[in-house]
């Protein structure tokens, strides 16, 4: 019988980034997976990164995770996002070739002792006294902790106008309920569905009619021990193409052959994912949308159209996609489909992501209600990593969300029953200036430290930090004449006011009018000190938004102060004065501090007014 | 606010007067099971059942205590969503202090705190906090256009306008998150435009609520008639002939009004609170200082400011009192000699001192009354044409509003850094909740409810 200290069920990109990091402390990991299903595969858009989730990888990068080194091996078309809204907001985005992610997925495990990967499916499990027994079709595992990172795989069904099909993605069997392996795990009430659009034929696209995207050479890789601008594959591009007026009448003409509108899919699709029925459906007027044309490989024959994914039929989905300029000859290799699926009611897991009824038991990915790969990811971190601290019995890694996206992330999902897919966006976080890509390293060296891990990565960060430090207090204490030529050269031709006082380093880079790495760099070649360009760039944009964060740090404490109090919920769920709806709530999620309460979806303000004024 | 967490029931008189009356109205909420006070009512048969008005007798141990008639409403479906029992008994008030004592002492009720009842209807949904606040304007107006703007948050429509601009205020929020987390879906153009519109869709509504905010302004909710003048200029007589009764201590001697007299005074429909001041004169006596500060502070805040002026004499004082304007000036002493001399040399000495009225004081008439009567009620009517708003909290919230409003609008004109942007939108935010009373810090509830008569 084979022994595990962890068995994580799935493959996937929690299933990996959970392996990866539970790995590092000298583990025995299994990875059990389905035989004909690659580790790391990406069943639907062939990107990594975007707005919000950019800065996850980069803070998985940082917390020595792996989905960054997979991206920039495979990326093929690089793009900053928002690169004209200033540094706060800008985002990654890599496009990657498919094939070649997961190549490296299993080169990357290949290559790890500790690591077992299990092509087996998984038929049940026991508790038993040390941990799980599972039985798969083959075998039989005993393991300390089990991770599960089934995806979309419980009761999973698939639709194509009205042909229904049992199973977790397109030509892979589905599992069975979450009950027929664990008694008392609770799933959200309703199913959640999510949509992937037809791929099309490379050879049947007309590009000359689209609007090209190069891949952009000055994005950075996200892997830190990467050179940041080498590239591991060749550059492609991405083509925009649009619908028109007559690929919305398609759509509208065939309302009664849609899965989700006419009864036959019941499941919650994300609002801000819409499949293009639903675009056409509550937008009557709108006819023009973009779709996105990216390439899925270097090698594969298929283009991935973002921004039109559909349940509609077969033939539809070949009448639409023609009516769009370019795509007048487009073939469809793989037609689009939606899929239902059961998903975890998250309240019922802690912030380690371990199951609050079923200890050792973690749950991470799209079984927790989220969508993308890079949310996926993030959990798989955290439930890896505390599954190993627990075993070692080291305490436990939770992020704060006001330091991180995956903190964000991690604290919505454990303090709410989600009703739609669960998808970050910046604006989840009230701490936004702080929380970017270029900081990742300064903002998650903390947490990695505390894990005790001396890998490369912890080298190269500890010289970053020292040398952060160096240049922070330097642009702090470097003081520049109000009559310097640096001045005069920074404001150039600007009618901004020039500053008519001597002023340090750090005072001329928060001035709105000036180009902040590009001032450090200069002001740094004059005074003849050399460092490293990520260095120079990190430091400056800290510079710039130092003011606001500070800010916003000091209504943080308070809130922080008032949100960290402990509250007794069994008591505030035996008070009267309480409406029923927020009892059920609070009794529901058994809130642990003031914070958590307030973070409940449905709670009313006169709740949150009597347990203040009670606590105060 | 003690009472924020405490459940049991309450009870209080809803018609406290002090003073003897042929009823009075009784609440108890907040209890469990209405029938759990029938011991108190041995002749009532079956149980009581909601929204029905029974007759009967109070009893306490075998003892009549008086006949009542009660009404009980069930929660959720009263007043404050708790169960609610009103009795109407006699109203002496020894008797409504035994028949409370009765449900004290024997019933298992405590007294209300003041503001209690509405507090539960708060906490329970049934009122928002401008519609709290709106119900306190309504029990406390003194004016129909109190009363009407009382009724307005009351019944919502104020209120509604809040929430109009809440919503305006998401949709240009979230236009601006659309430009960050989708502006690859939606394109550059289009989000651009979505944030140009909301943030005028929004400032526009916003500045019709502007126009109903006068930075100083009189107090509406009890308007002032302040009469000002000299010493023995004849303001107490004047207070007595509006009034028509001997009020105020009319004497001959110079500073005989020490401090202000108030009464109320009904003109159309709106009830006026009439102050007599003390005569201002930088006397040696402290007290009369005392009062002439106090008559400055009147003034500032009146409604309706009348100065009466003894032409003859020409004091220093008046080129202070004079740096404000006044709604009317009455001149008086017109039956002495060289009156119009005096009266023209006054006036070439303050030109802007406001409107003059009739000139003889000591023939006063009753078409003098509906002179006056009419440029009080032209003021008023021209003044809530506007419809302001009435509330102090509302009003300086909008105003801080409109400052950060204009800063934001500035700002996004120029500012490329959107999460610069988001930042400083959220202290909009922050004015907006505050204003709706979504996040109400504990004192604005305190004084709130600190504010309201035991038992409303």
């Amino acid at each position: 019988m084979e022994n595990f200290d962890i068995l994580i069920v799935g493959g996937g990109h929690a299933g990996i980034e959970a392996a990866h990091i539970a790995a590092q402390f000298d583990l025995s990991i299994g990875i059990l997976t389905l035989p004909n299903v690659p580790l790391g595969s990406a069943p639907c858009n062939p990107s990594i990164g975007g707005v919000g989730k950019g800065q996850v990888v980069r803070e998985l990068d940082a917390l020595g995770g792996l989905m960054g080194i997979l991206a920039d091996k495979a990326g093929i078309q690089y793009r900053t996002l928002n690169d004209s809204k200033g540094f706060a907001v800008q985002s990654t985005r890599v496009q990657i070739d498919k094939d070649l992610y997961a190549q490296e997925a299993e080169k990357h495990f290949e290559g790890l002792s500790n690591v077992k990967v299990v092509r087996e499916k998984l038929l049940s499990v026991v508790e038993s006294l040390n941990g799980f027994e599972v039985t798969t079709d083959k075998s039989n595992i005993r393991t300390q902790k089990l991770i599960m990172t089934v995806g979309t795989f419980l009761n999973g069904k698939l639709h194509t106008g009205s042909k229904q099909t049992a199973g977790g993605r397109i030509d892979c069997e589905p599992s069975g309920s979450i009950n027929s392996i664990f008694d008392g795990i609770k799933t959200v009430p309703k199913r959640f569905k999510t949509g992937t659009p037809p791929r099309i034929d490379k050879q049947s696209i007309d590009y000359s009619k689209l609007v090209e995207q190069p891949s952009d050479a000055s994005v950075r890789n996200f892997h830190s021990l990467n050179e940041p601008f080498k590239r591991f594959s060749r550059q492609v591009s991405c083509f925009l193409a649009h619908t028109n007026e007559k690929t919305m009448s398609i759509i509208r003409d065939n309302k009664e052959s849609s899965p989700m509108f006419n009864g036959q899919i019941k499941g919650v699709g994300a609002r801000y994912c819409p499949s293009i029925e639903d675009k056409a459906y509550r937008y009557p007027d709108k006819n023009v949308h973009h779709v996105f044309i990216e390439p899925e490989g270097l090698n594969s024959n298929t283009m991935y159209p973002s921004g039109i994914s559909s349940s509609l039929p077969e033939s539809i989905q070949d009448k639409y996609v023609q009516s769009m300029v370019g795509l007048e000859r487009a073939k469809i290799n793989v037609y689009g489909y939606a899929v239902e699926y059961d998903v975890i009611d998250t309240t019922g897991i802690k912030l380690t992501l371990e199951s609050k009824q079923i200890p050792n038991l973690y749950f991470a990915g799209q079984v927790n209600g989220t969508s993308g790969y890079e949310e996926a990811a993030g959990q798989g971190y955290i439930s890896g990593c505390n599954a190993a601290l627990s075993l070692i019995k080291q305490d436990p890694l939770i992020l704060s969300r006001h330091e991180s996206y995956i903190g964000v992330m991690i604290e919505d999902l454990t303090s709410n029953t989600r009703d739609e897919p669960y998808r970050l966006f910046t604006a989840r976080s009230e701490n936004r200036l702080y929380i970017r890509e270029d900081n990742s390293l300064i903002r998650m060296n903390a947490y990695r430290k505390v894990l005790r891990l001396e890998k490369t990565i912890d080298k190269y960060q500890k010289d970053f930090i020292k040398e952060y430090e160096v240049l922070m207090k330097f642009c702090d204490e470097t003081y520049i004449p109000e009559e310097s030529q640096i001045l005069l050269m920074l404001s150039g031709e600007s009618e901004h006011q020039q500053l008519k006082y001597r002023v340090n380093i750090s005072e001329i880079l928060r001035q709105a009018w000036i180009d902040p790495i590009y001032a450090l760099e200069t002001i740094l070649t004059i005074q003849a000190v050399t460092l490293g360009a990520d260095l120079i760039r990190t430091v400056a944009i800290s510079k710039k938004y130092d003011g606001y964060i500070k800010r916003s740090d000091s209504q943080y404490e308070k809130l922080k102060k008032m949100d960290s109090m402990q509250i007794d919920w069994k008591h505030i769920s035996d008070s009267k004065n309480i409406s029923y709806e927020c009892r059920q709530r609070i009794n529901q999620i058994r809130p642990q501090t003031f914070g958590q309460l307030k973070l409940i979806e449905g709670i009313r303000p006169a709740t949150l007014a009597i347990v203040a004024a009670k606590a105060l | 606010m003690k009472f924020l967490y405490s459940d049991e029931p309450i009870i209080a008189c809803s018609t406290c007067s002090h003073a003897n009356a042929a009823l009075a109205v009784l609440r108890i909420s907040g209890f469990q099971d209405v029938n759990s006070f029938k011991k108190f009512l041995p002749a009532l048969s079956g149980p009581i059942e909601p929204r029905r008005v029974y007759y009967t007798k109070l009893v306490l141990q075998g003892q009549l205590v008086d006949d009542i008639c009660l009404t009980y409403f069930e929660g959720p479906r009263s007043f404050n969503g708790e169960n609610i029992l009103e009795l109407s008994i006699h109203g002496n008030t020894l008797n409504i202090e035994r028949v409370l004592d009765l449900f004290v002492t024997h019933g298992g009720c405590r007294e209300a705190s003041a503001g209690e009842f509405t507090y539960r209807a708060l906490k329970n949904k049934k009122l928002s906090l401008s519609q709290v606040e709106g119900l306190d304007l309504f029990l406390n107006a003194n004016s129909q256009f109190a009363l009407g703007q009382g009724m307005d948050l009351l019944s919502g429509n104020l209120h509604a306008i809040y929430l109009d601009l809440l919503n305006l205020f998401l949709i240009h929020k979230s236009s601006l998150e659309l430009s960050i987390d989708f502006s690859d879906d939606v394109g550059e153009e289009t989000a651009r435009k979505y944030f140009r519109e909301s943030l005028e869709n929004f400032s526009k509504k916003f500045q019709t609520l502007v126009k109903r905010v006068a930075p100083i302004g009189p107090n509406l909710i009890q308007p002032e008639i302040v009469l000002a003048g000299l010493p023995n200029s004849g303001k107490s007589s004047l207070f007595n002939h509006l009034l028509s009764e001997d009020r105020a201590i009319v004497s001959a001697i110079p500073g005989t009004t020490r401090d202000y007299l108030t009464e109320n005074l009904m003109i159309e429909g709106v009830k006026y609170k009439l102050v007599d001041t003390a005569g201002i004169r930088n006397a040696i006596e402290l007290i009369e200082s005392e009062g002439i500060k106090r008559t400055k502070e009147k003034l500032k805040y009146s409604f309706f400011s009348i100065l009466l002026v003894n032409p003859f004499e020409m004091v220093d004082e008046f080129s202070e009192l004079l740096t404000q304007k006044f709604d009317l000036i009455y001149f008086t002493h017109a039956d002495l000699p060289r009156f119009e001399d005096a009266k023209t040399r006054f006036l070439r000495t303050y030109p802007d001192c406001g409107p003059i009225g009739a000139v003889n004081i000591k023939a006063l008439s009753h078409s003098w009354d509906l002179e006056l009567y009419k440029l009080v009620n032209n003021k008023y009517l021209s003044i809530v044409a506007s419809s302001p708003i009435l509330l102090e909290r509302h009003k300086s919230l909008i105003l801080q509003l409109n400052t950060t409003l204009l800063r934001y609008i500035d700002l996004s004109r120029h500012e490329e850094d959107v999460g610069i942007l988001s930042m400083e939108l959220n202290s909009l935010g922050h004015c907006i909740s505050e204003l709706i009373g979504i996040i109400s810090p504990d004192d604005i509830l305190d004084s709130l409810f600190s504010n309201f008569c035991i038992g409303k």
